[in-house]
């Protein structure tokens, strides 16, 4: 099933390097929304769709440089990783009061609750801020995405072997987050 | 607290089971384990609630795209010398001329000797000795004749093949040959520059005055 999705991928790709402008849209519907999801598990409150734009702006810029023995939503994420923090760091020399550490730990929940509809969601959101920024960034490419191990490896930076460990860590202490609220 | 199932394998495969990126075996297999499992039952609930909990509003693709560069068709950029087929043509080109080059070569009769094959394209010693010039084998009784034409300087040495030995030359050839070399070993150098000594035709070396 992931390897149909790099083919339509790469079949998208190799219709828009033709001169086929519709394909760059339909690489967008299918990969917008998950990078959307991205943005806000990495941290990111504002401007999400500019974020997203950007993303797809350099990735089609330099599209000849990807190379497809990865997926291609994969390499998206990796560009979108490096504008999150270049965009932090730019909001720190502003003076905004962000966490300049990759996969900063989202503490304010308030602007964060009115987006959440029920409880159990405030509840789940609370259990996955509290593991470490590797952790969380694992787990949630893992179980948002459902990414496998090599292909987060790649966003995060980390070995595959490494990535299992810490989805494992992060499962086990979620059940005991949640159970203990329970 | 939540426990965990033992089946290690198929629990690490419920995140991919609940967002359909299982292949259908795959996700067949691990279905028909969550149905008889209380514990993996429990945790999909969870990762789905968490794959709710940070859900997001559909993006505006429209916008997005609009902003996205445009690609032309890369044959539009490509200057016409530097096309595919035009390299192709032009390698073809240059191959068909070598062919009909060698093929030219090849039937062109070899003077009045009656010999047309490929050895009889040679480097052979003019009288001379101002380079090298194709020559003919020479062979049989019209050897003696004929080379004598092709030699610009010697005027009766003939010209020898690499396909023929000394072996197959008469007497009368032999000693054209020779008397054909030994003008050669007298003659003068054109360019004394690159050379260090010449021969003199009484056998002595001499040298040139120039130290090496």
């Amino acid at each position: 099933m992931i390897k149909d999705e790099r083919a339509v991928d790469a079949a998208l790709i190799a219709r828009w390097k033709g001169g086929d402008q519709l394909a760059a849209t339909m690489l967008v519907e299918r990969h917008a929304t998950a990078l959307a999801r991205f943005a806000a598990s990495s941290g990111v409150r504002e401007r999400v769709d500019e974020l997203v734009q950007d993303t797809f702006v350099r990735a089609f810029n330099s599209i000849d440089s990807f190379r497809a023995d990865s997926a291609l939503r994969t390499w998206l994420f990796t560009i979108m990783k490096r504008l999150i923090l270049d965009r932090m760091r730019a909001e720190r020399r502003q003076g905004v009061a962000v966490e300049l550490e990759e996969g900063h730990a989202v503490q304010a929940y308030d602007a964060l609750d009115a987006m959440v509809a029920d409880e159990t969601a405030q509840r789940v959101r609370r259990a996955v801020d509290s593991l470490s920024p590797m952790q969380r960034e694992v787990f949630l490419l893992r179980v948002t995405e459902g990414m496998a191990y090599g292909d987060i490896a790649k966003v995060v930076g980390s070995t595959e072997g490494a990535c299992r460990v810490h989805y494992h860590n992060a499962m086990r202490s979620i059940k005991e987050i949640i159970g203990d609220d329970a | 607290m939540m426990r965990d199932c033992p089946d290690g394998e198929t629990r690490d495969l419920l995140p991919l089971f609940a967002r359909g990126r299982l292949a259908p075996l795959d996700q067949a297999r691990v279905e028909s384990h969550i149905e008889t499992c209380g514990e993996c039952a429990a945790e999909l609930r969870l990762l789905r609630e968490v794959a709710r909990a940070y859900d997001v509003a559909p993006v505006d693709v429209s916008t997005i795209v609009a902003g996205l560069p445009t690609r032309r068709p890369a044959r539009a950029g490509v200057p016409f010398h530097r096309q595919p087929l035009w390299r192709v043509a032009a390698g073809l080109t240059l191959m068909i001329t070598g062919a009909a080059a060698v093929l030219l070569v090849r039937d062109q009769p070899a003077l009045d000797l009656g010999l047309s094959s490929i050895d009889s394209l040679a480097l052979a010693p003019t009288g001379g000795g101002k380079g090298l010039v194709s020559s003919v084998p020479v062979t049989g009784a019209a050897a003696g004749t004929t080379a004598a034409s092709t030699d610009p300087i010697g005027g009766g040495a003939p010209a020898m093949g690499f396909g023929v030995s000394l072996s197959d030359l008469t007497d009368a050839q032999l000693e054209s040959l020779l008397a054909s070399l030994e003008r050669i070993e007298g003659t003068v150098l054109p360019d004394p520059e690159t050379m260090a000594k010449v021969i003199n035709p009484s056998g002595s070396d001499q040298d040139t005055g120039r130290e090496s």
